[in-house]
This record gives structure tokens, sequence and C-alpha cells, in this order.
């Protein structure tokens, strides 16, 4: 049986989206699609919350949408990362490593 | 960050005007997000039903996600508000009955309130039209050893030199006095108002002529004049010729060099001209040098960093450097020390008093009307109980029923802050009229601000305890229970507060009202010691260059009072140079000490009137002795002189005053008679000893005199008068005519106002209060109507139903009255200078007021408690 899916830490929902859209643009459902896949489905992302925080990121001016087609000709909304949206990935990427990094120091002291 | 920013600001826009369309891009974005999962789990074979569920079970609640979304687009506070705003509106109409009365209810309040303010603004608050006007100050002085020891008193032209010398705390100081003129540029002579300054004046005032320059101190004894603009308009067309031109004020022609502008009228609002100081001193040029001529008021204007404290104690040292001199500065001694003000204070002196009391009797009203407004809104929280529970319990916190209970509340105070600003500016255009000249109270920026800012705390202040009752937790369990009675004792506390208090506020405003109106007929009920009724009295300045010797100046008048005489319609005629209650009274003070040898130096006030014949009987003035002054008392006969009972007390308390000789300036005059007393100078008190000596035995020169004519319809014999004054000399103005009744009223016009105003607002406060009480008690006895019922089924009477209800009410009002008792004591001190004839605690007006508001707010529980005796019992227990 598969590991039970993680919870996503507050906060890392964002960074996740970041990077997922600094490899090219995507409407919101490829956005959950690829999610799932790259972490194969350990993380428990709950799609609900993916449209709030996508317009959040919106509003903030890192990513920007467009209307456009899908693949299947369907209306959609494609997302883009944004210049300021590059800097911020990179911000909160670092931010990130060098968390995790301080606490796997933390955990290896014996 | 700049980019951030950008982007936050323009989406939030998009979220606050396109809301609709943000929604509707999220149901598409869900909806294709759907159908994508439902198309991915199809083709991984799961059949197309059981894709879709599984595709929105996903996903999760639609409802929830929009939720978030919208939470999260920024404006959420701003939406929540405008949700709000919609409610209150859609509350407001679906009770249209109780939105209109409690907005008129509050506009009643919030209007009286911003035309007081207005006034107070207008008068008291404005600042003075001049640069930096709170650094100028006017400088009286005191002088000892006189009968008018320690009122501040006008100073002397070296008294305004040493002030000048005063050059590290005095920036500039200026003297000036002012007269009146007969002013014959225009075709109608008429009298004109001139302040003769000191050069200073227009830059210690600041302010620049607007065409034209002003005199400079080497000008002061030139023929030279500064006009004010309503003179430029009036007689020379606002011409800019007018320059170089001239007026010609008591026959001598000043040269026009400067015009002020707009607005700019000191000392006096009908100051129309300014002449050199010089033409103040030009009779009497001592007046330069001696200290003991008083004839000049002073306008300073503090030095950079100096303050008054500083101005007063170098004023200090000036008087007591003058003090030690010895050098004389009245006619009665030397000594003399100095005062200054600010201008603004001095201006604006009697007026603070009575605005603040006005100020003091609306906040009452308003507050009464609060008071009702709030149990208005308990009551309608009641019954909103229901809609509040099943709120709270889909999840609205209690701030958010709060915040929209307070918005409702907002929308009222506004609504009703409108309806007032209308009630206030009609009324103002009545206040306006009775305002000193000068002074326009309107709505102006200033007070809409002061109209919003009352509008929200008062909304706020009623509006708090209902949206807090409202919104308590307590009233989903009592919903529960399914009881749908009141939530008793908050209920009834509510109600014995509004009760006490509002009974208490309008007792205050009753007494304070009910003395005024005491006074006020005090004032009209007494006798002036003469008869007003039918006289006309007009003030008559000869021009000094056509009148010049005194057998010119009588001849005048006896021949204007020959013609007067003569008029039909004309009872009686006679002239005087200060009859009763014409501000015209002069005293003279004298040494009596042939009357009294043991107290020689004692000085007696003495008002001396030089009288024509007939004054007595024109003014209707009884004799209580021997005669009046007659024809017969000419120049060259016997001097003589009649007193009035006061002065023959004064002098001749045991003997009989007739034939007595020693009065008047030369010591000669006989007393030929005794008249009884007069309220020469005010009403409020019987005026100084008196003196009536004939006019034609007077060796004075006359200034102004008084023509006064008895007839049936005195209006009417205006123009027969000024024709009469025509025709003996068609170059002499009139300064002014008045009927004698008016120049009465004049007396007490401000009384009247303020009784008038502060009776209405009583008025005011009694309806909100029966309102208010009768409103709360038809509440509190429509929600026992079922225990009602059953004490009638049970065989109870109405009268003693009547007496359960009222049991409660008398106490409660009992406590109000007496809490408003307490209250009036305090708060009628504030009013206590205006009162004339009742102490500011008489008994018997507290004691009345007190009786009539208990009676009227017992009968406003008995009508609500009549019908509720008369409850069909079979209704009532029907009723759930």
């Amino acid at each position: 049986m598969a590991p039970e899916a993680l919870d996503l830490p507050q906060g890392t929902l964002d960074l996740l989206i970041l990077k997922v859209l600094s490899l090219g643009p995507r409407h919101g459902w490829a956005i959950s699609e690829r999610l799932r896949q790259v972490s194969q489905a350990s993380l428990a992302v709950p799609q609900g919350s993916l449209y709030p925080a996508l317009h959040r990121l919106e509003r903030r001016g890192w990513i920007a949408a467009t209307w456009g087609a899908s693949e299947n000709n369907r209306r959609a909304k494609f997302y883009e990362l944004t210049r300021a949206g590059r800097r911020q990935l990179d911000t909160e990427a670092e931010a990130w490593r060098r968390l995790a990094a301080a606490v796997a120091s933390v955990l290896r002291m014996a | 960050m700049l980019a951030t920013l950008l982007s936050e600001v323009r989406y939030r826009i998009r979220a606050l005007f396109r809301r609709g369309a943000l929604d509707r891009e999220l149901d598409e974005e869900l909806r294709f997000h759907l159908e994508q999962e439902a198309a991915e789990l199809r083709r991984r074979g799961v059949p197309a039903p059981e894709a879709m569920r599984r595709a929105r079970l996903a996903l999760g609640g639609v409802e929830g996600i929009k939720e978030a979304d919208r939470d999260g687009r920024g404006v959420a506070t701003l939406d929540h508000l405008a949700r709000d705003v919609r409610y209150a509106f859609r509350a407001m109409r679906r009770s249209p009955g109780f939105t209109l009365v409690t907005i008129l209810t509050l506009a009643l309040g919030i209007g009286a309130n911003t035309a007081i303010f207005s006034v107070v603004n207008a008068v008291l608050l404005r600042p003075l039209p001049y640069p930096e006007a709170d650094r100028l100050v006017t400088v009286s002085s005191v002088i000892g050893g006189t009968p008018n020891a320690g009122t501040a008193m006008a100073l002397s032209y070296p008294d305004y030199e040493d002030i000048g010398k005063l050059t590290g705390t005095v920036a500039g100081v200026a003297a000036w006095s002012t007269d009146h003129y007969n002013f014959s540029n225009a075709a109608e002579p008429r009298e004109l108002e001139a302040a003769r300054t000191t050069a200073p004046l227009f830059p210690v005032l600041g302010v620049a002529p607007v065409i034209g320059r002003t005199f400079s101190a080497a000008e002061m004894q030139e023929p030279v004049a500064v006009i004010s603009h309503d003179l430029w308009l009036t007689s020379f067309n606002g011409d800019s010729t007018a320059l170089g031109r001239t007026i010609t004020l008591d026959q001598r022609s000043f040269t026009i060099v400067g015009v002020m502008p707009a607005g700019f009228a000191f000392p006096d609002p009908g100051t129309d001209a300014w002449i050199p100081a010089g033409w103040a001193m030009n009779d009497a040029p001592e007046m330069a040098e001696v200290r003991a001529y008083r004839a000049f008021s002073t306008v300073a204007r503090l030095a950079p960093g100096a303050s008054l404290d500083g101005l007063r104690r170098a004023l200090d040292l000036l008087g007591k450097r003058i003090t030690a001199s010895g050098e004389a500065t009245s006619k009665f001694g030397a000594g003399e020390s100095f005062t200054a003000t600010l201008l603004r204070d001095q201006i604006v002196g009697d007026a603070r008093q009575p605005l603040l009391i006005l100020f003091g009797a609306v906040a009452l009203v308003l507050l009464i009307a609060c008071v009702n407004t709030a149990n208005l809104l308990l009551a309608r929280a009641n019954a909103r109980e229901r809609e509040f529970a099943v709120r709270r319990a889909i999840g609205a916190g209690r701030p958010a029923i709060v915040r929209q209970l307070l918005v409702e509340s907002l929308f009222l105070a506004l609504g009703a802050a409108l309806v007032g600003l209308l009630l206030a500016s009609a009324g103002l255009r009545v206040i306006g009229a009775q305002l000193p000249h000068g002074y326009s109270a309107g709505i102006d920026g200033t007070v809409l601000g002061f109209t919003l800012l009352l509008a929200i705390l008062t909304g706020l202040g009623f509006g708090i305890v209902p949206a807090l009752r409202a919104s308590d937790p307590a009233l989903e369990q009592a919903l529960r229970d399914g009881s749908s009675g009141t939530v008793g004792r908050p209920r009834r506390r509510a109600r014995s507060i509004l009760i006490v208090s509002e009974v208490a506020l309008a007792l205050v405003l009753l007494v304070s009202s009910a003395l005024l109106v005491r006074s006020f007929v005090s004032l009209n009920a007494i006798d002036p010691g003469f008869d007003p009724a039918g006289l006309l009295a007009a003030r008559i300045r000869l021009t000094p260059a056509r009148y010049a010797t005194i057998p010119q100046q009588h001849a005048f008048f006896a021949d204007v009072v020959e013609r007067l005489r003569t008029l039909p319609g004309v009872a009686a005629a006679t002239v005087a140079d200060g009859p009763p209650l014409s501000g015209g009274v002069i005293s003279v003070a004298m040494h009596p000490r042939e009357f009294r040898p043991d107290d020689p130096d004692q000085l007696l006030v003495v008002n001396e009137t030089h009288v024509g014949p007939d004054f007595f009987s024109t003014m209707r003035i009884p004799i209580v002795e021997g005669r009046a002054i007659t024809a017969e008392d000419r120049n060259g006969s016997k001097p003589v002189c009649v007193v009035d009972q006061a002065l023959a007390r004064e002098l001749w308390p045991d003997q009989d005053p007739i034939g007595k000789t020693g009065l008047g300036r030369h010591g000669d005059e006989t007393v030929v008679g005794v008249v009884a007393n007069v309220r020469s100078e005010a009403l409020e008190r019987i005026g100084g000893p008196a003196t009536y000596t004939p006019l034609a035995q007077s060796d004075r020169s006359i200034d102004e005199m008084w023509v006064m004519i008895r007839s049936d319809h005195p209006l009417r014999a205006i123009p027969a008068l000024r024709t009469a004054v025509r025709s003996e000399d068609p170059g002499q103005p009139i300064a002014s005519i008045s009927t004698y009744d008016a120049i009465v009223q004049a007396q007490y016009a401000s009384l009247r106002l303020i009784t008038g105003l502060i009776s209405l607002f009583a008025g005011l406060a009694l309806v909100l209060a029966v309102i208010g009480i009768g409103g709360v008690t038809a509440y509190a006895v429509s929600r026992r109507t079922r225990e009602l019922g059953i004490r009638i089924a049970m065989g109870a009477r109405g009268r003693d139903l009547i007496g359960l209800l009222l049991g409660e009410t008398v106490l409660l009002v009992a406590l109000g009255l007496a809490l408003g008792l307490g209250a009036a004591f305090g708060a009628t001190r504030a009013i206590r200078s205006l009162l004339v004839g009742v102490t500011s605690t008489d008994l018997v007006t507290f004691a009345g007021a007190a009786a009539a508001l208990g009676l009227v707010a017992l009968l406003a529980t008995l009508v609500p408690a009549r019908r509720a005796a008369r409850v069909d019992p079979v209704v009532a227990l029907r009723e759930e």
C-alpha cells in the first residue's frame, strides 16, 4: 500500500505553484495534475485550495492570467510566471532549502 | 515592491467593482477543472457517472472554495460593509413607520444642535478677520478715587504714547475714539460714525486699503480720510476717481486718500470713515498732554515672542511709575493701573454665556432623542431575535451582527442629520434676524462638519446598546427554549432607565424655561416710570458749524418742538438730552457738602437731564410734589430744577425738598418739584438719583438731543416729524427715529430670544419624553397581554390592572423627578445672571414644574394602560 499522502505545511502551496509555472504556462487543472505526478502522489494537495491560492498569487502580481483554448479546445484560464514571480520563486526556494537543511542537521544530532 | 503594490491595487479595484465577473470566472474555472478531472478518470477506465462523482469529491465543496476565494480578494471588509449598507437600506424600507419616527425624532435633536452651533461658530469661534488676530490686544486703564473706581476706562493720549514706548512687548499700538458726524455729501443728510485714529491703526490690524493709502503720523491734523467699502459704493458708486474727492463731516471737508476693503469695519460694524486722531482733540488741544483727559481706546499688536503676560507685567510697571509721579489721572485724583485683554475676548464678551447656555440646552434635547431612539431600536431588536439567532447559527460572528446593526444606526443618524440640516437652516433664518449687526450664522463647511460628526456620534451612541443586546449569545438559548417573551430583566431595566433619565432631563429644561419665562414676565410688568406707549423719539445731533452758539441751538429745538406740537394727531411734544432708556443719560458727580456737612468727601452720582417744557406731561412721569418745568423757566429767570424721589430721599430725608437751593453746576438751582422715580438706565433697576433742569437755562453747548412726541399712532407720525425737521433746516439730518415701545423692548431683546429658544427646547424635550414614555409603556403592556387577559378572566377589574401597571411607573417617574430637581438646582446657576425677579432656586417654580411634568408623564403611561385594561380576555389568552 502506498504510504499516506502528506499534508502540505502551510505556505508551501504558493512555492510549489510558482515552481510548476516556472516550467511554462498552465491552466489550473494541469497544475494540479503536474503536482500529483511529480510528487508521485505523496503530496496531498486539496484541489479546492488550489484556486484561491492561484488568485492570491495573481493578486500579488507573481503570476499573470489569460484566457485561452485548452488542448481539447475548451476555454480555460492559463497562468504564467511573471518576472517578479520568478524572483519570488528564487527567494522562497532558497528559504525553503535553508530551512530544510537546518531541520535536517538538528535531526541528525545524536 | 512597487510592482506588487500596483498589482494589488489593480486587483482589489477589480474585486470591488467587477465582483460578478470574478465570480463567473471562478465558476468557469471550476467547471473546466471538473470536466478535465472526469475526463482523466474516464481515460483510466472509470465509467462516466462515477468519474464525475469522484471528480466532484476530489475537488471538494464548491461553495467553500468560492467563499475562500472571495475572502482572499483583499476586499472582504469593504464587501461586508457594502452588504451591511444594502441590508440597512432594506431594513429601513421594510418598516417605514419606525424609520420615519426615528428620523424625525433625531432630526429635531440634531437640527437644534446644528443651529445653535452655527451661531456659536459665527459669534464665538470664528477668528477675527485680521492676520494673526490672536496677537491683538486692547488696553484699558483702571483709575482709583472716582465713583467708578475699579471699572475699566478709556486711556488718555499720554497713556497711549507711553504704551507705544514698550517696544519689547508691543510691536505697534494705535489709539482711537469714535464719534458721530453729520454727513452731507449725499442728497439726504445722514449721521455717520467715524473713528478718529492714530496712523498705526491699519498696520497694527494688518489690513491694507484696497485703493489709495492710509494717512501717516505727519498728517494727524490734516483733513484727510479713509472711507469704508460700503460708503465708497453708496456715495461714490465704487468709482476709483473717489480718491481726491471729499466727504463733508459737520460742514468740514475731508479729502479721501484711501478706501478699505469690503468687510473691514473697525471698531464697530457701522464705522464708515477713519480720520486722523487730531480731530478728536482740536476742541481741546490740551488732551494731547494732560493725562486726566480720557477719550481713547487702544488696540496693540504683541511683539514677536512677547506674551500677554509679559505685556501685563510691563503695564504694571508703567502704572506704578505713573501713580508714583503723582500726576492727576482724572479730575478726582491720581493713580492708574492698566489691564490688557485679547481683542477677541473683548469683542465676544457678553455673548459667551448665553450661547453656552443654549448649547447645553440643545445637548439635553438631543440626549432625550437618543434615549428614545435607543429604546425603539431595542424594541425592534427584540422583534428580530429570530433573524439574529439564525444568522449566528449559520456562523455569523458577533462582530458581524454588531457591525450590521451599527451601520443601520448610522444610516438612521445620517438620514436624520439631512433632515436636521433643513430644519436648522430654516431656524437660522429666524434666529439670524436677532443676531447683532455684522454676524451672520449659516450652514458653512465647519457647521456641516460638526453635523456629520454629531450624526456619527449619535448613531454610535444610541446604536451600541441595542447592537450588543441583539447579538447577545444568550438570545440563541432563548430561541431554542421556545420562549417568545422578552428577555425579562434587561428589558425592564432599559425601560426604567429611559423613564427616569428622560423625566430628569426634561425637568431640567422645564425648570430653566419656567424661570426664564417668569423673568420675562417680571420685566414686562415693570413700570418704567413713564408711559412708552404712543411715544416717538428722534435723536438729533446738530452740526456744530451751523449751530455754533447756544442761543442758536436752543432756538432750533424750540422751533422744531413748536412745529411738532401743531401737527395733527400729536398730543404733546418735548425735547430732552438724555431721556429714559435712551443711552444718553448723563451722570454727574457732585459733592453734596452743603447737605452732608458730616460727610464732605463723599461723592454722589446724579443723572442730570436738561428738558424742555412739557417734558413730564409728554412722558407721563407723575409729579409728586410741586410743579414741572415750564416755558416760564427761561434764560434769565430764577434757576430751577426738579428732582426725583430718590434724590429727595438721599439729600433731605425728613424734609420738604421744595424750595431747597444749592443744586446744579453753579450751586444756585432751587427745587420746584419732585417727580416719581424713573428707570432711566435699564429696566431691571431704578436709575440713580436724578435732577431735571430747564434746557433754556443751560449754558452748555448741546451735543445731541432727543425730540419726543406723543401721538395715537406714533409710526404714522414719522414722516411728519421728518418733514418738520427738514422744513426747519434741510441740511440737518435726524440721527435715528424709534418708537419708545421699541426702545423699551430692545432692553430685554436678548432675554426674549433666550427665553423663547429655551422654552422651545423645553417643549421639544417634553414632547419627546411623552412619546418615549408612552411608547415604552405601550410596548411593555403589549408584552403582558396574556398575563392581563388571565387576570381579567380571574376577576380583576380594569382599575386594579391600571393600578398595577401604573404602580411601577409612578416610582420611576418620582425617581426621575427627584434626580431632575437635583440636577436643576445645579444647572440653573448657569442662567442666574439672566433672571429678573426670581432666584435660580425658586422653590415655587421648581415644585410647579415638577408637578406639571409628573402629571404629564403619568398621563403618558395612563393612556396605554387604560387600553390594556380593556383587553378582551378571550383574545388575550388565545394569543401566543
